[in-house]
Formats: C-alpha cells, sequence, structure tokens
C-alpha cells in the first residue's frame, strides 16, 4: 500500500539553488487523498520529474518554483505573494468529459469550476488577490489556470487513485504547462 | 400548491450544501431541508494502516481545520498505544493549536462573517465582500489580518514542521522540540495577536451598539433554548486541546461530563432519510426532532456552545470578556448564570475564544518546559482501542480507532465538529425562513441572505460550498411547483 506519509512531498522546488528570485510559480492545488480532486497534485510531480529529468528542457523553462497545495482563496494568495507570474493547476468541475484539459487566464469566471481556488472556507482566490494587492502585497500580474475536468461522483470518495481517464490527462496536462512555461520564457 | 425554494450553492470544494424551502398554498413556509453531501470510504480508506499514519493522513480529510484531525488523531493514537505524551509535547500541541484557532477565528470573522457582521446585509451586493471590509475597517486594520493569518501560519511552521498541514504530532508526543529562539518568535507573535484580538472585540462592540445588526446578531431570530456541550479543563473552564466534555442543560446546569473514550455513552446519532449526514443527540436525553427544550436531546457546540458549557475562561482579559458578553445577554439569575441562547451572539464568543488563544499562548511560551527535549514517549505495547478529543473551532471532534494487536487500523469513527451542529443549524434556517418569509414574500437577496446568515454563524465546514463568504458564494434558487416544474429562478453569482 502507498502511504500518505511516505509519498507526501508538501513543497516541491526546482532546483532550489538555482532560483535567484520568486519569478514563476506553479502550483498543484486538489486534495491528494480525494481521487480525482487530486490531479492538480499529479501533475505538479510530473511536471517537477519531467524537468528533473531533462535538463535541457529545465534549461529552455528557466528557474520555476513548483508546489503542491491543498489550500484555496486567502491562503492561496498568500503562497503567490512576490511572484510575477502563476500557473495554478486544479480538478475542474466543469461539466466537459473528465480528462478534458482546458487552459485559461484567471479570473472570476475562470475560478468557478475549479474545485479549489475559491476555498470553501474563505473567498474566491479572485477576491483574495484583489484584497491582498488593496494591502499592499506584491502579487503576480499574470495568472493562468490549467484545468483538467472531473466528473461530480469521483471526487466525493476517498482514494490515492485517478480514474483512468483523468490520469491520462496528466502528462497532456504537464505539456500544457510547459507550453505555458517556454512562453513566459520568452515574452 | 406547494412551492420549493432551492438555495444551490454552486461551487464545489469537497462537496456542497443545498437548503431547500417548501411552501404551503398560502405562501408560508411548511417544511426546511439542509443537506450536505457525504464524503464516501474514509473508513476503508483508513483500514490497514498503521495508526502511526492517521495524524498524517486524517489532517487531509479536509483543508480547513488539518490541525484539529492531526491533534485529535494523534490523541487517539496515543490512547491506542496507552500512553501519554511528556508534558512538554503536550504543552507544544497546545502552543500550535492555539496559534491555529487565532488565526481560524480572524479568518472566520473578518473573511467570512465579515460581509455579515461588518457590513450588514443590506449593503449592495457589490460592496459585499472582503473588499468592502477591508474599506469599512480601513487598510491598517485589514493589513492586520493578513499579518495574524501570517503569524499563524508561521507558528505552525515552527512547531508543526509546516505551513500548511502539520505532521510533528505522533503517538507518544511531539518528532521535535522547539528553540529558544523559535520560542521568542512565537511568544512575539502572540502579543501581536493578543492586541488584535482586543481591537477585533471593541470592533464588534462598536457594530453592535444599537440597530438593526444588534437585533440580527444578538436578537432572538436565531435564538434555540438547546443543550451545550464543550471541553472544558478541571476548573470548568473553556478548553482547545484537552479535558472533559461538559454538558449544559438549557437553564445552564450540569448534566454532567465524560471522558473522550465515554463519549458512545453520551451521543448516539439520528437519521433522516433526505440527508446522508447523520444528526447526533444526547442519548440520556433521547431524540425528540428538530425542536429545542430540556425534552430534546439536541445539542450545540462551538464557540457558543463552548462558552455555554463552561464556567469561564482561564485567562485574566478573556475571563473579563466573558463576564461582559454574559452581563450583556444573559445576566445572573438567583445565582445561576443561564446560557445565551441567541445564535447570533456565536460572533461575539468566537471574539472572546480568540483572545484566550492569544493568551493562553503567552502563557505556554512562558512555560520553563515548553523548549525542552523530552517530547515524545517510546511507545510500547497496542492496547488496540483508542479515542481522541480536541475542541475544533467549529465544535467537539471526536476519533475513536481501533487497531490489531500490530497497531493497525480496523475500523475508524469519526464525528466531526459541525457534524454536532447538524440539528441546531437545521433548526436555525428553519427558525430564518419561517421568521423571514410570510405570504409569498417576494424573494430578494437580501432575504437570502438572512437565511444563510442563520446557518453562516455556526462558520458550518461540510467541506462545502456554505462555508464561502456572502457575494463570493453563487447561488440559484430555484422555485418549483408541486409538480417538480420550475416556475421561477433567482440566481446570485460573484
Amino acid at each position: 500500500m502507498c502511504s500518505l506519509a511516505a509519498t507526501e512531498v508538501g513543497r516541491a522546488v526546482r532546483p532550489a539553488a538555482a532560483v535567484p528570485s520568486r519569478g514563476i510559480i506553479v502550483v498543484g492545488v486538489g486534495n491528494p487523498i480525494l481521487g480525482d480532486d487530486g490531479v492538480g497534485w499529479r501533475i505538479a510531480e510530473a511536471l517537477d520529474h519531467l524537468l528533473t529529468q531533462d535538463p535541457a528542457l529545465g534549461q529552455k523553462v528557466g528557474p520555476v518554483e513548483i508546489e503542491e497545495l491543498a489550500v484555496g482563496g486567502l491562503q492561496l494568495m498568500e503562497h503567490l505573494i512576490g511572484y510575477a507570474r502563476a500557473i495554478l493547476v486544479d480538478a475542474s468541475c466543469d461539466g466537459r468529459p473528465p480528462g478534458t484539459i482546458w487552459s485559461a487566464p484567471i479570473d472570476a469566471q475562470t475560478t468557478r469550476g475549479s474545485a479549489h481556488l475559491d476555498s470553501a472556507h474563505d473567498v474566491s482566490l479572485v477576491t483574495a488577490i484583489a484584497a491582498g494587492k488593496a494591502l499592499g502585497a506584491v502579487l503576480p500580474e499574470s495568472l493562468h489556470f490549467v484545468g483538467v475536468s472531473v466528473a461530480n461522483d469521483r471526487v466525493g470518495e476517498f482514494s490515492e487513485r485517478l480514474s483512468a481517464a483523468v490520469a491520462a490527462a496528466v502528462e497532456p496536462a504537464v505539456n500544457v504547462v510547459v507550453g505555458l512555461l517556454l512562453a513566459a520564457h520568452d515574452a | 400548491m406547494t412551492t420549493r425554494l432551492t438555495i444551490d450553492p454552486i461551487t464545489r470544494l469537497e462537496g456542497h450544501g443545498r437548503i431547500e424551502i417548501f411552501l404551503d398554498e398560502q405562501g408560508d413556509v411548511d417544511k426546511t431541508y439542509f443537506q450536505v453531501p457525504e464524503l464516501r470510504g474514509f473508513e476503508s480508506f483508513c483500514v490497514g494502516r498503521p495508526v502511526e499514519e492517521m495524524p498524517a493522513l486524517t489532517n487531509r480529510i479536509c483543508g480547513v481545520c488539518p490541525e484539529a484531525h492531526h491533534l485529535a488523531a494523534a490523541k487517539a493514537a496515543d490512547a491506542v498505544y496507552g500512553i501519554v505524551p511528556p508534558r512538554a509535547a503536550r504543552l507544544l500541541r497546545e502552543l500550535m493549536y492555539c496559534a491555529f484557532y487565532v488565526t481560524d477565528h480572524t479568518t472566520h470573522f473578518y473573511a467570512l462573517s465579515g460581509p455579515d457582521v461588518i457590513l450588514g446585509p443590506d449593503t449592495p451586493k457589490a460592496q459585499r465582500n472582503l473588499l468592502g471590509v477591508i474599506a469599512k475597517v480601513g487598510r491598517e486594520a485589514a493589513g492586520r489580518v493578513i499579518e495574524t493569518r501570517r503569524g499563524g501560519h508561521r507558528v505552525v511552521e515552527l512547531i508543526g514542521g509546516r505551513r500548511v498541514h502539520p505532521c510533528t504530532a505522533v503517538p507518544g508526543g511531539m518528532t521535535k522540540g522547539i528553540t529558544e529562539a523559535e520560542r521568542a518568535e512565537i511568544e512575539g507573535i502572540a502579543r501581536s495577536m493578543l492586541d488584535f484580538a482586543g481591537f477585533s472585540l471593541d470592533l464588534f462592540a462598536s457594530l453592535t451598539t444599537e440597530g438593526e445588526m444588534r437585533e440580527l446578531l444578538l436578537g432572538d431570530l436565531f435564538r434555540h433554548e438547546t443543550y451545550y456541550s464543550g471541553l472544558v479543563d478541571e476548573q470548568n473552564n473553556v478548553a482547545f486541546y484537552d479535558g472533559r466534555v461538559r454538558v449544559v442543560r438549557p437553564d445552564g446546569s450540569e448534566l454532567g461530563t465524560y471522558a473522550p473514550a465515554e463519549y458512545q455513552d453520551w451521543i448516539a446519532e439520528h437519521v433522516e432519510p433526505w440527508t446522508y449526514l447523520k444528526f447526533p443527540y444526547l442519548r440520556k436525553i433521547g431524540w425528540r426532532g428538530f425542536v429545542d427544550g430540556p425534552e430534546s436531546g439536541v445539542y450545540c457546540v462551538g464557540p457558543l456552545g463552548r462558552l455555554n458549557a463552561a464556567r469561564g475562561m482561564a485567562t485574566p482579559r478573556a475571563q473579563a470578556e466573558y463576564e461582559r458578553f454574559y452581563a450583556t445577554l444573559a445576566p445572573t439569575v438567583d445565582g445561576m448564570r443561564p446560557p445565551i441562547h441567541q445564535r447570533g451572539a456565536t460572533h461575539w464568543a468566537r471574539l472572546i475564544e480568540m483572545m484566550y488563544a492569544a493568551e493562553r499562548m503567552l502563557e505556554l511560551t512562558a512555560d520553563p518546559e515548553i523548549t525542552s527535549s523530552d517530547v515524545r514517549t517510546v511507545v510500547g505495547e497496542c492496547v488496540g482501542e483508542g479515542v481522541g478529543i480536541v475542541e475544533a473551532p467549529r465544535g467537539t471532534l471526536t476519533h475513536h480507532y481501533w487497531t490489531d494487536a500490530r497497531g493497525l487500523v480496523t475500523r475508524v469513527n469519526l464525528i466531526v465538529g459541525t457534524t454536532n451542529n447538524h440539528a441546531p443549524i437545521a433548526m436555525s434556517i428553519d427558525r430564518a425562513a419561517r421568521g423571514l418569509i410570510h405570504h409569498g414574500v417576494v424573494v430578494d437577496d437580501g432575504l437570502l441572505d438572512r437565511i444563510e446568515m442563520a446557518f453562516r454563524a455556526y462558520d458550518p465546514c461540510f467541506g462545502c460550498a456554505t462555508h464561502s463568504a456572502p457575494g463570493q458564494m453563487p447561488l440559484e434558487v430555484t422555485i418549483r411547483d408541486r409538480a417538480g416544474e420550475i416556475v421561477g429562478v433567482l440566481a446570485r453569482g460573484d
């Protein structure tokens, strides 16, 4: 059995020593023990693995920090302070076929489908970002969302496994994130 | 014709709640249902795992209060091995937990209930959000909300090993202690938190001196004369981390106290066909339905339940606030201090707890043993069963584990904080609906806000969108006739 205690990484930074400033961050959000709800974590882990295993690609995308978090709203905003750009990866309950990958700049409409950006315990990420800026925090000017559609009935059951359709979307979603990183690097 | 109103939060985190209101032919409320989703399969997910994994595993159940699950699980695992952690470990756990309390209560008061309490339900929708709260209280005060949260996260990181989802509480104690420098840093954070708690209590007082807000928060609209329950210390003061659970009657007299391992003698669970979530009630009193009074076993937990179930607060400034609270809303009669039954007063109780938590942090950081390296007792023979109880911000949290001789989990039972309040929440929503809907009154956002306020005061955590702040939670009200046909839709987006 794969235990959470043994596999949890909490925060992954790649490569920590090579990140001179808080430039760009990729956050996989979700709950890793609630089945497909954890797909954001899996994508972040796979991205970290890919960039570590492929130094040439890592060189192309430039410095990037990668985190896995199970928070939303204010707490997620607080994790983004100091970064110029952020890419958030999350499960999305949007009615699309499970495994569908979609990508969009973050606004109030984007976060509607996201499972975690609008924390149930505080406020929406969009409001949290606006509040943080109103209070003088330095927050990303560029916020992008990569969602993987999941079925509603798959996210209420405790499991460390993804469904087949969602698991198949992990690698393509990583490629979408890499594309965004390359575009950001070239911008 | 029966008309059904559905207040349906569209967003989902780990699920969402739904309120359904059935109107009778006169347009008055017939029945009200509050439904929440169920997270499935947790027990089977746990079975077969070493019990020492439970503190790290259960703090993932929900992202809202991982510290509470982490510590309840650690205490249950302590009991499974029949051991009591060293005093320093217990102090560290409580210190981390108090910091979490300040953070959680701050977030609820300003970000979640702020639009209710600080702005009021009649504030224009466009302003009824956190930005509106910032505009009302000022940038400096709002900045202290963020600063207080940052301080709380820092304490959890120093003691719990991580800012999110602590991992240092294990069977027998803690995996690490803290240094003198870390202690000093935590002390500084606690002083700042205490000052902010005083500011917040003054702010609340200024908002509720008169007018509609006073009536909404402290009036009888959301009044229920139920039993109350919460952890207390040996002097019957409010306790968050450890103690016995004290239960008081609706008149404030003590029904009794119980140790964690005795919870099944006290708490039973009623099942209704229209919801997955059970309704706990006092076994000694019995289930009489969704009614209050001494004959009904419905009880209330959380900030108001804890203060009502206790006889005071263990720290001086919180005790002074406690006395002001009861002198204002429930003066002593013939030597008996009755409970406060108005659920809107929960907001006030929450701030008193915030002050207590900050004061208690200062006490704990001043304890000579807080930097001791003696933080773990080596576990011995497995007893095979253990119960751990802490007070989560939303109410009494019970973890009960059974294991085999090797310490592998064979069975799990959890009663989470909000579940205890399930019946009172349903009653408050029903009361609010009956008080606010008469003869087909036009349903508008203000009305829905008041109904939402009925349950938001409890700070419910079903891992669901019922937790979202007003103005942030997209709502859709569907009005149906008896045949289920939609006759009208009222939507509220963010």
